[in-house]
């Protein structure tokens, strides 16, 4: 029952925070997209900024690999 | 690498000026600057006075607007304009070439529209064609007589004809025929034929309805079905010879003239870029006076140039650069030819203050290795090695592709030095097949040694960008911002001793000892930093946090390989197997080169550059030929 506890918290860990990232992202997707239709050179800014909310899911990351192999 | 610039101040008789101005456009050095943002000394300001624009130079420069204009509105007529002439020294005579252009851009207008009202036509007439084409099906059986009415549909839906045959039956009590068809393309037309006397009501009653009639050019609304389909034919057979004649027309012109109006709009861009810079121009009673940024190596050749053309009558002094200007010096980005690609990715970012770092050296020296570490497999790095040699032959004239290309190349190098390090070539297939054992650890297994690998690095590279940031404060007099920086610095270490020891990887008995700097230091850092200091700190330990991001990819990638390589394996046909296990990997091999590019490119961006770069830096724009 622990084993199922500790892989329930660790999914929970980087799912939501994947939620969370994919939510932002669609945010900044669809603005960005709108932004380079009207200037096209914003482009790789706009592929930076969409990288950056992938840090929640990292830290989503980090925190679960801490559950899994800490207990 | 930033050039190092120089404030110039240019002076000499007033009848060289524009000579000089010339001079300066031809080598393309010097960025000549208003004299209020050159914070020249009060003595010297009095002396000069801005050099009004007289009346003959504003009228050259209000003609030579017209002229480029007159050349733009002429090449919008002409097909295939190469505009890359050799552009002219000297042009004499240009009031009669202006009037010879005016005249060849009325006859290309001519031309040109009356060009594009029989392409119009022709295209109108293709589609009615096309349309009655259609039709002819449904109006083969019909007789034309006086007393009937023929009425043309375009149906949207074609759900909505079994309603319109109700409701013109009611309408003409039967006395109609409905009949559609549907083109190759999907567009669905009608033809309504009913009694002369019935027709206005039927009009009446598409119009409430929603389906529009089809409006008929007023060439062939009179015409018979028969006689418009003959009408179009005839009337498309003449169009194509008398459009191929007009556009041979005006190609001959652009062939024939072309050129020459292309050298001469770039003659006039040039001129007018030196006129316009005279509004820039200061001068005394007898002198002209010129303030300006030039990159500190070519002071002494211009100053050589301009003694052997003037014989020391125009002359170049270097003025002291204020610390206050120092914000405002234009910034001119050279770098060695190895880090001259990564350009590619410093153009995405605003440009650095002439008193901050060129960011292209940074990138060159870490992306290629962050990418290596994140994608860490030989087999990779040596189709995209192959693909980087492709795309820089091939490409070698577009610099955008020829810049990627060679980029591309020097992250191969470190993808296949990770790999051995890793023991990967196409995922587990350098164990298994060639018995290659990782050097430093397998990726798939040791996540934890992976995930301290990837901190360390980060912990690494955000500690330089705080050391970076703490000298480039040294080195603008920031003294309680560069001790803040240090001090930042020795609390991140602390923190992450401290993380260590709770972790296992420092002994316990280190604890103490972390604690007591940390107490020791935490009043300096605040007084230094402000209350916002320990929120900074957070920051930067998230930032460390972030360069995690290396090895989930890495991970992915290293499984998605494994996972092929299952699939080959389980497939139970050789063939199949190489096809399923080919496309995955081919598909982690594009994984494989945007995510390391997209999260390296971001992980200097966001982490790296904000711990010392300052952006808002001035483009040097110099004074050049087109």
């Amino acid at each position: 029952m622990e084993q199922v506890l500790i892989a329930f918290a660790a999914a929970l860990a980087i799912g939501l925070s994947a939620l969370a990232t994919a939510w932002a992202q669609s945010k900044i997707g669809s603005a960005g997209v709108g932004g380079i239709a009207e200037k096209p050179e914003i482009s790789g800014t706009v592929i930076i900024m969409l990288a950056i909310p992938e840090t929640l899911v990292i830290l989503g990351f980090v925190v679960a690999m801490l559950i899994l192999f800490s207990a | 690498m930033i050039t190092r610039m120089a404030k110039v101040e240019v002076a000499g008789p007033q009848n060289l000026l524009d000579k000089t101005l010339t001079f300066f456009q031809e080598e393309g050095v010097l960025q000549i600057e208003d004299c209020s943002r050159c914070h020249i000394g009060t003595i010297k300001r009095a002396k000069i006075t801005p050099a009004y624009t007289d009346k003959e130079v504003l009228s050259e420069k209000l003609f030579l607007e017209k002229l480029v204009k007159e050349i733009g509105r002429l090449f919008s007529y002409l097909p295939g304009i190469s505009d890359n002439g050799a552009g002219f020294d000297r042009v004499t005579g240009v009031e009669k070439i202006a009037a010879k252009l005016e005249k060849d851009a009325a006859l290309c207008k001519e031309l040109f529209e009356k060009k594009q009202r029989l392409e119009n036509e022709q295209a109108e007439l293709e589609h009615y064609r096309y349309l009655f084409e259609a039709l002819r099906s449904v109006t083969g059986t019909l007789k034309e007589t006086p007393d009937l009415d023929f009425i043309g549909l375009t149906i949207k839906d074609p759900g909505v004809i079994d309603s319109l045959r109700m409701i013109l039956s009611e309408i003409t009590e039967n006395n109609f025929e409905l009949k559609a068809v549907t083109t190759d393309d999907g567009k669905c037309f009608g033809l309504i034929v009913t009694l002369a006397g019935f027709s206005e009501k039927v009009r009446k009653s598409l119009h409430q309805q929603e389906v529009p009639e089809l409006a008929f050019p007023q060439s062939i609304r009179e015409l018979s079905f028969a006689d418009k389909i003959g009408h179009i034919t005839f009337r498309l057979s003449t169009l194509a010879p008398e459009l191929d004649s007009l556009q041979q027309k005006l190609q001959a012109f652009a062939d024939k003239r072309g050129g020459y109006y292309a050298s001469l709009r770039k003659w006039a861009e040039n001129r007018l870029s030196v006129l316009k810079v005279t509004a820039s121009v200061y001068e005394t009673d007898m002198c002209f006076v010129l303030y300006g940024w030039m990159p500190e190596e070519s002071v002494d050749v211009e100053r050589q140039k301009l003694e052997e053309l003037y014989g020391g009558r125009v002359v170049i002094n270097e003025l002291d650069i204020l610390e206050k200007e120092l914000d405002s010096v234009p910034v001119l980005l050279r770098n060695p030819a190895y880090f001259r690609p990564f350009e590619l990715f410093t153009r995405f970012i605003p440009l650095p203050l002439y008193t901050s770092y060129d960011p292209t050296l940074f990138i060159g020296i870490f992306f290629p290795v962050f990418f290596g570490m994140i994608l860490g497999d030989a087999g990779y790095g040596l189709i995209i090695l192959l693909v980087g040699v492709l795309l820089y032959k091939k490409f070698k004239s577009r610099r955008i592709i020829h810049d990627a290309s060679l980029i591309l190349m020097v992250c191969s190098a470190y993808a296949i030095l990770f790999g051995l390090l890793f023991g990967e070539i196409f995922g587990d297939i350098g164990h298994t097949a060639l018995g290659l054992e990782p050097l430093l650890f397998d990726r798939r297994t040791a996540i934890l040694p992976f995930i301290y690998f990837a901190l360390t690095v980060g912990t690494m590279h955000i500690l330089l960008g705080v050391l970076l940031g703490a000298v480039n404060a040294l080195k603008t007099k920031s003294g309680k911002l560069a001790v803040h920086r240090l001090l930042n610095l020795f609390m991140i270490v602390s923190i992450l001793a401290l993380v260590a020891s709770f972790l296992g990887l420092l002994p316990e008995a280190s604890r103490r000892p972390v604690l007591i700097v940390i107490a020791f230091l935490a009043p300096f850092f605040l007084f230094t930093g402000g209350f916002l200091a320990p929120l900074e700190l957070i920051k930067s330990i998230g930032n460390i946090i972030s360069y995690a991001r290396m090895m989930a990819i890495g991970l992915t990638s290293v499984y998605l390989a494994y996972v092929a390589n299952k699939i080959a394996g389980m497939a139970g046909n050789i063939a199949v197997g190489i096809i399923a296990a080919g496309l995955l990997h081919l598909f982690n091999l594009i994984l494989g080169v945007f995510s390391p590019t997209i999260h390296s490119i971001r992980l200097h961006f966001v982490e790296f550059f904000s711990k010392f770069l300052t952006q808002g830096g001035r483009a040097f724009e110099p004074l050049k030929k087109e």
